[in-house]
């Protein structure tokens, strides 16, 4: 039961990360694309919060309540995964950013329609 | 507690699936919002309240504005 339980996050997270690269893979629209990629970050976070927590541990904050021999969740793959969202958001905005310049200069979504050259 | 935390972790796996299922870019949005305050909610049963906060503010605020930013951008200029 603990096992299972312990190992929940790291198969969800699995699963976030095929879904998201189905989505990027199946889609025809490059709004779609982008929210699939967040997907399969998203599941990158799930799997460091997973990879850190152990049954019984507390938060890694330090006060009075909590003593200094206690159990605590591993510290460093949260501070990893708070980094990796706040990038996230930045390759979020990057690549929005680059669907509106494509949007723009061709004139469509679908990236079935950016094989043609332009010279 | 250790209940609450199986709950959770599925229910992102389901609203997760959700995302790539929705078809609509707008509904699409507002799904993946939903997922990230989920996504959020795990975080917190995990022992990680600063990556939920991170995630609170990211995934419920900043990712839906940009989308619908992008569409607004994208739509002013079509029409």
């Amino acid at each position: 039961m603990s096992a299972v339980v312990d190992a929940l996050p790291l198969l969800v997270a699995a699963w976030l990360i095929l879904a998201g690269l189905y989505g990027i893979v199946a889609t025809r629209d490059l709004q779609h694309t982008v929210l699939c990629t967040s997907l399969v970050h998203a599941g990158a976070w799930l799997l460091l919060v997973g990879v850190g927590h152990t049954e019984g541990a507390t938060a890694p904050v330090i006060d009075e309540d909590v003593g200094a021999g206690a159990a605590l969740a591993d510290p460093l793959v949260q501070a990893l995964a708070v980094t990796d969202i706040v990038v996230g958001v930045a390759v979020t905005a990057l690549l929005l950013a680059c669907v509106v310049r494509i949007k723009r200069r061709y004139d469509t979504l679908d990236p079935a329609d950016l094989d043609v050259l332009r010279g | 507690m250790t209940l609450a935390r199986i709950l959770a972790v599925l229910l992102a796996g389901v609203v997760g699936t959700a995302v790539v299922m929705t078809r609509d870019i707008v509904h699409q949005a507002l799904v993946f919002g939903l997922f990230g305050l989920v996504l959020a909610l795990v975080f917190l049963l995990y022992q990680a309240p600063d990556a939920a906060l991170a995630q609170v503010v990211v995934s419920g605020l900043v990712v839906p504005l940009l989308i619908f930013v992008t569409l607004a951008e994208l739509r002013g200029r079509s029409e």
